[in-house]
């Protein structure tokens, strides 16, 4: 009478462990083995949002009305790089912007050849981890469609963007990357515009990821590089971006 | 089983001592371990809080933005001044919290040396993790051993405004339950651990998931239900804060109750009574 478990809920037991334990098995679809609890933790979050994202929902769009006018930033704002001044010297009439890595063709597009291309525009509410938010009027390219014009190479999983701002204590040039299912997301798009007008410097100009379903550092700012890769181990220390590699910051930042 | 006296003795004194196990051992582990849970959540969450101790209200919410309270100083003179703005009302506060870093970052507190924030929110998502775990087991296991219904929800006439108004005033006067009435919840009692169990807890969950892009992305009704990405922001720490009185409440009240029974009881399970001796 005065056991501590009876039967039922040894048999409760086994039964909540294997739910538990499937769930963490089922985390290992995910971008690399689960090294440590950060690992494990971004997993289930990747898991859980993919799950409830899979027929790829839109972000809400708010008024245009409620942009806000002075667009608040984070990171850099003025890269001192000596090639970021150059490019801007020009008003980034000589910039272009690089797509390689697992892709069918190497691809070089200018701004110009950009704003060539079908626009997309988007008026969306940008969340920092910090805990501010903002609303902006994002206008841009669909990322999808400038795979598609590249071609995606067999074992392409990930899109790594390589910016042109040397970032942090480290001094080393910014980097993020996105999973597939993020970057072939209809609202992720690589904008030059906002509010209607170019994107400001502080704000990533010539181009910006605008990936509207994650949070704000996945947002890499003056991208001058898209390389297709199939796996994240070689790109920085192996977690997929600057914070991530450096301030453990989750690689999977839909929260 | 849980009244079934386990030990029983007489007191050389005057009155009877026994013994019984008030706690079963699921709900002995689950307090534990939603105990780390939560205390893992406000430390990370109040690190979180101070990178940007700017509350709002609606979608928006930015330093060019008005705060409905808020961490800010008065660069004015030489030394700054920090104050606690709330509404139109500001209190001064420096050299009591708030730190100036970066103008006009006002922070409530230094982060320590090496202090990495990514890694802080990562640990706070492993903790909320663990904490909805916790939170459906320990709701299942509150039901499935009928604790709920036995012991958690009121029982015939113990929310007449009489006993309450009872209740009230043996709050008030920290006095001690003895005897049969140490072994039940008081109806003060019952009623916190419901608001904390089924409303304040899954509030700070669903404000939680409102600030995920994702997740708001999945279901956009979080925003109405809320007012908005930043109202649900705001309430997140106000239920934070919440939640961290009940716990310093329920933690004084063992002080109250008996440190040491109270405290053993949901370790080892055991809890003591003396019964008054009847003459």
């Amino acid at each position: 009478m005065n056991k501590l478990l009876n039967r039922r809920q040894i048999l409760r037991g086994i039964l909540l462990s294997t739910a538990i334990g499937g769930t963490v098995l089922a985390s290992r679809r995910y971008i690399g083995p689960v090294r440590d609890i950060y690992d494990l933790t971004d997993s289930l979050n990747y898991n859980l949002h993919n799950f409830l994202l899979s027929n790829q929902p839109l972000v809400r769009e708010f008024d245009k009305a409620d942009v806000s006018v002075n667009f608040p930033t984070s990171g850099t704002v003025l890269p001192k790089d000596d090639d970021y001044q150059r490019f801007l010297g020009n008003d980034f009439a000589d910039w272009s912007l690089s797509i390689d890595g697992l892709v069918e063709n190497s691809l070089s597009l200018s701004l110009a050849d950009l704003k060539n291309m079908k626009a997309q525009t988007q008026t969306t509410l940008h969340t920092c981890d910090e805990g501010w938010s903002a609303i902006g009027e994002w206008t841009g390219v669909p990322l999808a469609s400038l795979l598609t014009l590249a071609g995606l190479k067999p074992g392409a999983k990930y899109i790594v963007f390589h910016c042109m701002d040397t970032f942090g204590s480290n001094q080393q040039r910014y980097y993020e990357s996105i999973d597939l299912f993020s970057a072939n997301h209809p609202q992720t798009i690589l904008a030059y515009g906002l509010n209607g007008e170019s994107l400001p410097v502080k704000n990533g100009a010539p181009l910006r990821l605008r990936v509207e379903t994650q949070i704000g550092y996945k947002h890499a700012k003056y991208v001058g590089r898209v390389e297709v890769v199939d796996s994240l181990q070689n790109i920085g220390s192996g977690r997929g971006g600057w914070w991530e590699d450096y301030d453990h910051a989750p690689w999977y930042a839909g929260l | 089983m849980e009244n079934q006296t386990i030990h029983q003795e007489t007191d050389p004194g005057s009155a009877v001592s026994s013994s019984y196990q008030r706690h079963p051992l699921a709900t002995r582990l689950l307090h534990w371990t939603s105990a780390i849970a939560i205390f893992t959540l406000l430390w990370t969450g109040f690190w979180i809080f101070n990178i940007h101790p700017r509350l709002y209200w609606g979608d928006v919410g930015n330093f060019d933005t008005p705060a409905l309270a808020e961490l800010t100083a008065d660069t004015s003179t030489s030394i700054p001044e920090i104050f606690i703005k709330v509404g139109d009302y500001s209190l001064e506060v420096t050299g009591l919290i708030g730190q100036v870093r970066r103008m006009p970052f006002i922070r409530v507190a230094a982060y320590p040396e090496g202090f990495k924030f990514g890694g802080n929110r990562a640990l706070h998502f492993t903790a909320a993790w663990a904490f909805v775990f916790g939170w459906l087991l320990f709701v299942y296991h509150l039901i499935s051993s009928g604790r709920l219904r036995d012991n958690w929800l009121p029982k015939t006439g113990e929310m007449s405004p009489r006993n309450i108004g009872r209740d009230i005033l043996n709050h008030l006067k920290l006095r001690r339950a003895h005897g049969d009435a140490a072994k039940h919840y008081n109806i003060l009692q019952k009623l916190a651990y419901l608001i904390v169990m089924f409303a304040v807890l899954p509030l700070m969950l669903l404000t939680g998931l409102t600030m995920s892009n994702s997740v708001t992305t999945a279901w956009p009704f979080l925003f109405d239900l809320f007012g908005g990405r930043q109202s649900a922001r705001t309430l997140h720490f106000i239920f934070a804060f919440l939640v961290l009185l009940f716990i310093l409440i329920h933690v004084l009240q063992l002080f109250v109750a008996g440190f040491i029974n109270h405290l053993r009881g949901m370790i080892t399970g055991v809890f003591h009574i003396k019964v008054e001796k009847k003459s």
